[in-house]
């Protein structure tokens, strides 16, 4: 089930945020258990299983590091548990991929095939597997209290608003929440303000500007200009913030009707500065996983092996840094998806990373401010093509056009670029950025600062203003919702 | 226990109705959210009337063998059944064409002066695609279309048989000035012009070109509605006059029936194929023009009982006419046709229609119904996607 469904919003959510106020704690916790494995099963079947044995399996492996009474049997706890995570990610999500990359080298040294069956791949596994990882390091570190009580550990893993996608929440920071949250008419009102912007950003925005991106990303490339080519990839780069940042919104907003408090996923990436500061920024639950779990463990493992400060002239740190950084930014890109376009884009985000520590580090500090949000918006910006395309081909075509060196025929922009559209990018920008925030601030400060005789009725307009702009983005998310679900055809026959 | 159920419902009490922490905000949200399952219990509030002119998804039933298959089941009926589903599909059509003056859906296109156009519908009905030229024939496109038809037309000369093959022009060919501002053309000829000069200069067969005759008639009167994809009973009617035109030369003692035999008639407020599209009929709509014979119509329907019927993409029925000049004939047609019935039917001795997107070969209807005469007939977008293929007799 997807939270921007009809289903999702008038069928599931309203019984069951409902219910839930009605238990207490730990009877909450139960409720919360059962419906988040029935929001998975009712979307993925029989994968509900893969979900419960990671839950149970990673429950246990917890338990054994943390029962392991020297370092060597809490290593083996956690080799075995880490065998198991990526085992899981490997066989359901990567089998094909490598099977089909490693075939016609088994074909040419004369070994038999690898066959691999098409496996269904079960939603959000990466991003459970994830967190299951990061409890269990942090178990195995110490960092984290192992939990001993399996219906915490099964709600952390499966708990319906992160599932799906995130964000990758740290068990150290929730396990309080398992028995001490409170959910106070603040919190909850903070959790469905959080979620119906949310729904909004996707339904609203993200889904009307993929319509755009995907007419003009389905033009062949030879058919492609400049000012089509950057539509397309202005659209998909909006699309993609709002898709993906409304989708954790909305999982935050949902934590927090029931007392929880997520991790935070974004801070207006496209603000971002450089390369670096975008990864601060997008996806941060994923990128201080990786930095945490994947980068600073490689550059330690790197580190250890160098002797002294320097090696064959370049400095120890270099030497750890580079090599780290890249793999790390090449998984990330295999992360996102079995395919080379997405390790490909990861190793394009990696080399930037590290030309902006090096080459790129002197000259991007005494760039004008502006210049510095151009250079990175455009790095990004030419990185999404290369996630949207649907092979290299097409993305190099895309680049070709993007820089003037297109030939095509397929339109002028204003064929797409109507005032709907218009309308939306200039929401989808207001979205992206700090803007509509800090208006509202704006307004408090002037309320605060209004005559008192006025202060009162200004401030109760500012509520009842915001609220019912909320109520009006969840009523227009609803409507085009529905519209999604509208199919006429025009012949009773077809 | 009955401690617990009321420290419960304060604690709801407290969650909801603390107006002055929470803004009302989750009240109001908490009724929008149970606003449909309630409204699917008590039906206070009706379901807005829209034709999508399919089967929407059944209930389905619980199997306890496959339980994991209901759910998508249940979504797929619920999606077509939700409760405010068609209120909301309108309010949100209306909403972007009043804010807007867009369409809501890509297979509508809002035009000026609010004619309505096809849009991207599936990839054999693009009528965008086509009118701006942005895909043209390859050559062995071109190829494959003359030697389709030259097949047809050799196997049925052979036999003594006439073969007419017309494309029924699109809505923007005849009324480009319509089209919105931003749709403009990639290139000047479009795929019907490409087809008509390929098979001049490689083929002695000719296409029934319609679009001289409707461009002139469009300057007397309307010939195609302003809310549908089609053309009226006026278009229908010089589109007939040139299929009767073109039979006499070869059949001379035919001509075309004569307009003054008809009266013109405006009927009331009807909405078009593309208004329910839209799902704003009640926003689009137009007076249409209708032809009706001033005298009894002679032609009578028989019933027609063909294996091919059976296909849920075929219908055929056969039209009978005492006193037709012309003899027996064949109309493979899509929905352009319809118009063109009531005047055809009354000029051939019999004729089978044949409704079939796929322009098939009917060699059964051929020879059982004694077929002197074929005509195909398709709409020009059809020509972007659609390759109808001949039986493998034809291709020897």
């Amino acid at each position: 089930m997807i939270f921007s469904t009809l289903v999702f919003l008038f069928l599931f959510l309203p019984p069951v945020l409902l219910a839930s106020f009605l238990f207490k704690k730990e009877a909450q916790n139960v409720f919360l258990l059962l419906a988040s494995l029935f929001f998975y099963a009712w979307g993925e079947g029989a994968l509900v299983l893969v979900l419960l044995a990671s839950a149970l399996l990673n429950h246990l492996f917890g338990l054994a590091i943390h029962a392991g009474r020297s370092p060597g049997r809490r290593k083996t706890a956690l080799v075995a548990a880490l065998v198991f995570n990526l085992g899981l990610l490997a066989t359901f999500k990567y089998a094909a991929f490598f099977a089909a990359n490693l075939n016609p080298l088994l074909r040419a040294i004369g070994c038999p095939l690898l066959k691999i069956g098409r496996w269904p791949l079960p939603l959000g596994i990466s991003f459970f597997t994830f967190m299951a990882i990061a409890y269990l390091v942090e178990v195995y570190n110490r960092s984290s209290p192992v939990e001993k009580n399996f219906l915490h550990t099964a709600l952390f893993i499966t708990f319906f608003p992160t599932v799906l996608a995130g964000p990758i929440n740290r068990y150290s920071k929730l396990k309080r929440q398992m028995t001490e949250r409170q959910t106070t008419p603040e919190l909850l009102a903070a959790g469905i303000r959080r979620f119906i912007i949310g729904l909004g950003k996707k339904a609203l925005l993200a889904d009307t500007l993929a319509k755009s991106a995907d007419q003009i990303f389905a033009i062949p490339v030879s058919g492609l200009t400049a000012g089509l080519s950057w539509l397309g990839v202005v659209c998909y780069t909006l699309q993609i913030y709002l898709d993906f940042s409304g989708y954790s919104d909305m999982a935050i907003g949902l934590g927090q009707m029931f007392g929880f408090q997520f991790m935070e996923n974004f801070n207006y990436p496209y603000l971002s500065r450089s390369i670096k500061d975008f990864w601060s920024r997008w996806h941060i639950s994923l990128s201080t996983w990786l930095r945490d779990f994947l980068f600073l463990p490689l550059a330690y493992a790197i580190s250890r092996r160098i002797p002294g400060d320097r090696l064959l002239g370049i400095k120890a740190e270099s030497w750890c840094y580079y090599p780290a950084m890249f793999l790390t930014m090449v998984l990330c890109g295999l992360w996102h998806g079995p395919a080379w376009a997405f390790v490909l884009w990861g190793g394009y985000h990696g080399a930037f990373l590290m030309l902006e520590r090096h080459a790129l580090a002197r000259p991007l500090k005494r760039l004008w401010p502006p210049l510095q949000h151009a250079y990175s918006l455009l790095v990004v910006s030419c990185g999404w093509v290369l996630f949207r395309a649907a092979d290299l081909g097409q993305a190099a075509g895309f680049w070709r056009a993007m820089f003037g060196f297109g030939r095509g025929r397929g339109g002028n922009p204003a064929f797409y670029l109507d005032k709907k559209l218009l309308f939306f990018l200039a929401l989808g920008v207001l979205a992206a950025t700090p803007l509509a925030a800090r208006a509202g601030c704006r307004c408090q400060k002037f309320i605060a600062a209004a005559d008192a005789a006025w202060r009162a009725w200004l401030a109760a307009a500012f509520r009842v203003f915001s609220t019912l702009a909320l109520l009006a983005i969840l009523v227009a998310s609803s409507m085009a919702l529905a519209m999604a679900t509208f199919n006429p055809f025009i012949y009773f026959r077809f | 226990m009955l401690r617990a159920t009321n420290s419960s419902i304060r604690r709801v009490w407290q969650l909801l109705f603390n107006f002055k922490k929470n803004d009302g905000l989750p009240l109001l949200f908490l009724l929008l959210i149970f606003l449909p399952l309630a409204n699917q219990v008590f039906q206070f509030v009706q379901p807005y009337p829209l034709d999508e002119k399919r089967r929407l998804a059944e209930k389905p039933v619980f199997d306890s063998r496959h339980p994991f298959a209901y759910a998508q089941s249940y979504e797929d009926y619920y999606n077509d059944h939700f409760t405010f589903r068609t209120r909301l599909v309108y309010w949100n059509s209306l909403l972007t064409y009043k804010v807007f003056r867009a369409s809501a859906r890509d297979n509508v296109v809002i035009g000026k002066k609010d004619w309505l156009f096809l849009g991207n519908v599936n990839p054999y009905t693009d009528e965008i695609d086509y009118y701006r030229n942005l895909r043209p024939f390859t050559m062995d496109e071109l190829q494959y279309w003359r030697v389709l038809l030259e097949q047809r037309r050799n196997w049925l000369k052979r036999r003594g048989i006439h073969y007419i093959f017309t494309i029924a022009p699109n809505k923007s060919t005849i009324y480009p000035e319509f089209m919105p501002k931003a749709v403009v053309k990639i290139a000047s000829r479009s795929r019907q012009d490409q087809l008509i000069d390929y098979l001049k200069k490689n083929s002695t067969l000719t296409v029934l070109d319609l679009r001289p005759a409707l461009l002139a008639a469009k300057k007397d009167k309307l010939v195609y509605h302003k809310t549908d994809s089609h053309w009226n009973d006026l278009g229908g009617y010089v589109a007939y006059s040139e299929i009767i035109k073109n039979l006499g030369r070869y059949y001379g003692v035919v001509q075309p029936r004569p307009f003054d035999r008809y009266q013109i008639t405006k009927t009331g407020p009807v909405s078009g194929d593309l208004s329910s599209l839209l799902s704003l009929p009640d926003i689009f709509w137009e007076n249409q023009w209708q032809l009706e014979s001033k005298t009894p119509l002679q032609a009578r329907v028989l019933p027609a009982d063909y294996p091919e019927q059976r296909n849920r993409f075929v219908t055929i029925s056969v039209h009978t006419c005492a006193s037709g000049a012309l003899p027996a004939a064949l109309m493979v047609h899509d929905s352009f046709a319809h118009q063109m019935k009531q005047f055809l039917s009354e000029d051939f001795s019999k004729i089978v229609y044949v409704w079939d997107w796929s322009l098939g070969f009917y060699e059964k209807i051929i020879k059982k119904e004694n077929i002197k005469i074929v005509i195909d007939e398709m709409v020009e977008y059809s020509l972007l996607a659609r390759f109808p293929s001949n039986p493998r007799k034809l291709r020897r």
